[in-house]
């Protein structure tokens, strides 16, 4: 009895070490394959299918992709979320760069300052497009009342100009938040650098031309990335503040593809388009990661 | 490099520019709150008033006696909550897991959860409804609370893992030899040291979870289970003119979060750049 309990218990204690270790990680591996990795196989699956919310889901082979491709506003979406993503990119990252350059300094109240920038950045989407749709407002808003003090007429912003006015809105909403992140890769950069420079004479601008600008390439273009698919997935305020109009206007690859599913209830049709989006992403982030990778050298 | 303005004369220019600037982006905030002092009949005046005269605390009053707003209110806060707790519990035992104890494939799971960085999720909305549906998760706070763990887990496991990883070996290996299992030297030793890890990633994942917009629109059928945004989303319609309780709703949903950034803002700004930079 003694001899098979001491043979027993190693061979126990053995069997808890061995698989100890995976019980801590297996959580996450769950939640991830129910929750990550099962839908991304689905997502082919159900694009395959007629997918109504109920009753019987006929396979129908590529047939969800082709009407897909001869939907018009889901090519108008592509393109107009396309063009989005090719303005506001440039109009966060100008005014980033300017404020992170400003605010590369130590001074008094300097993390207050700071701290101002980056408010929108913490609220929600949602309470963002609120307020701004009242900004907005083309009958008593505040933007057609300082219009009207700079002698110019009343505009109605959202019908006229949805698309200036959500970059208005998105640049305000989020230019703190790259701000930040180049600030970061600026304050990585070597001082020394500057210093010698300075000692061989190179002035303010070649300094930032010839130091700063190389050696924040890989910051800068993290930055980029995360803004060029934030702003292609964007959905949020084009829910509040445009719907996706006026008519289809403007109208998103993420609010179409919502509408298709959620609102028609054409899962299949929708799951195509998610195909879609995601291989375009993926082949982006790709793309745009190698870049990020490639090495400098100084 | 030298700061640009940094003479006298460009300190006072560095200041005055900030402080104009400043105003801007503060602007937005202060249109609000002013708006939602004023009373109703003072919401359409043209010129719109700058400071609300007579100031009114009603149009708060007016919103809160809702019940949908309250349960909105109840709803993203247990949300948030939750997923703060299943975030902090799963990914700090993943992360020691990784970082720490002896998998066989290591770096082969850790990118099977790393790989969800790449992949948008919005575009598996479509599967994770039929998978709730499933699971009879649809319209339920659990099956908010456990797709916004799950979308979390890339960053907080990577975070958390980096984290365990700068904790030296001898002081594990030793608790060890004195007889500590796995499960003591996470909860003794892993956890108290990763602790200004685990205050950033609490405060980011509640920020994300409070203000998250699409999935609980979607997943989200009946309006006593909607969560403070979807709920701003419905009222727009409610209300609509009526910019006074509207912007009140705005003001409120605020309060958790300037709360957070008034007492958390370090953890903010170092979470949100190094959850980034990966």
């Amino acid at each position: 009895m003694q001899t098979t309990r001491r043979a027993y218990l190693p061979a126990h204690r053995a069997l808890i070490r061995a698989v100890s270790p995976y019980l801590f990680v297996m959580p996450a591996i769950l939640l991830n394959c129910v929750f990550f990795l099962l839908p991304c196989l689905m997502v082919f699956w159900i694009s395959l299918h007629e997918w109504p919310l109920l009753g019987p889901r006929p396979f129908v082979g590529l047939k969800n992709y082709v009407s897909t491709l001869n939907d018009h506003v889901f090519l108008q979406a592509f393109s107009f979320t396309t063009r989005y993503t090719l303005l506001v990119t440039p109009s966060i990252f100008v005014p980033a760069i300017l404020l992170a350059l400003l605010l590369n300094r130590r001074v008094t109240g300097i993390s207050i300052i700071r701290a101002i920038y980056f408010t929108p950045v913490i609220i929600s989407f949602v309470a963002a497009s609120l307020m701004w749709r009242w900004i907005y407002n083309d009958l008593v808003g505040i933007a057609n009342y300082l219009l009207s003090l700079l002698g110019l007429p009343k505009v109605n912003w959202l019908g006229e100009y949805p698309l200036l006015s959500v970059i208005i809105m998105i640049v305000w909403k989020t230019v703190g938040y790259s701000m930040v992140l180049l600030l970061t890769g600026m304050q990585s950069i070597p001082a020394e650098l500057y210093e010698a420079a300075a000692i061989d004479g190179a002035g303010r601008w070649i300094q930032f031309l010839r130091i700063t600008l190389p050696l924040l390439r890989p910051t800068f273009a993290l930055a980029v990335t995360i803004s060029v698919i934030g702003s292609y997935l964007g959905f949020d305020f084009w829910y509040v503040l445009t719907g996706g109009g006026p008519e289809y206007d403007t109208t998103t690859v993420v609010l179409w593809i919502y509408r298709t599913a959620f609102q028609f209830f054409l899962l299949g049709k929708g799951a195509a388009m998610s195909v879609f989006l995601l291989a375009f992403l993926v082949v982006i982030s790709y793309l745009q990661i190698r870049f990020i990778r490639t090495r400098i050298e100084y | 490099m030298r700061p640009l303005f940094s003479d006298a004369y460009g300190r006072t220019f560095f200041y005055l520019l900030n402080a104009l600037l400043g105003v801007v982006f503060l602007f937005p905030f202060y249109w609000t709150v002013i708006t939602a002092l004023k009373t109703p009949d003072h919401i359409l005046d043209y010129p719109p008033g700058f400071i609300p005269n007579p100031a009114t605390l009603e149009n708060f009053y007016t919103v809160i006696s809702r019940q949908d707003f309250r349960l909105w209110y109840f709803n993203s806060l247990v949300i948030a909550l939750a997923t703060v707790f299943l975030v902090l519990l799963v990914s700090s035992l993943a992360g020691y897991g990784f970082a720490k104890l002896n998998l066989r494939w290591r770096e082969l799971l850790f990118f099977s959860i790393l790989i969800s960085l790449m992949i948008p999720h919005q575009s598996l909305l479509i599967p994770l409804f039929t998978i709730l549906q499933t699971f009879g998760l649809i319209n339920t706070r659990e099956g908010l609370t456990l797709i916004y763990t799950t979308f979390s887990l890339p960053v907080s496991i990577f975070l958390l893992r980096n984290a365990c990883e700068s904790i030296p070996n001898d002081l594990v290996e030793s608790a060890r030899i004195d007889g500590c299992g796995d499960l003591r030297i996470w909860w003794n030793i892993i956890l108290p040291l990763i602790k200004p890890s685990l205050a950033t990633l609490a405060i980011l994942t509640f920020l994300g979870s409070w203000n998250e917009f699409l999935v609980a629109l979607i997943f989200t059928t009946t309006d006593e289970m909607k969560t403070v945004p979807v709920g701003l989303s419905v009222l727009l319609g409610v209300y609509g003119i009526h910019w006074e309780n509207l912007t009140a709703v705005t003001v409120l949903s605020f309060i958790p979060v300037f709360v957070i950034f008034v007492f958390g803002q370090r953890f903010i700004v170092s979470g949100l750049t190094s959850g980034a930079i990966k």
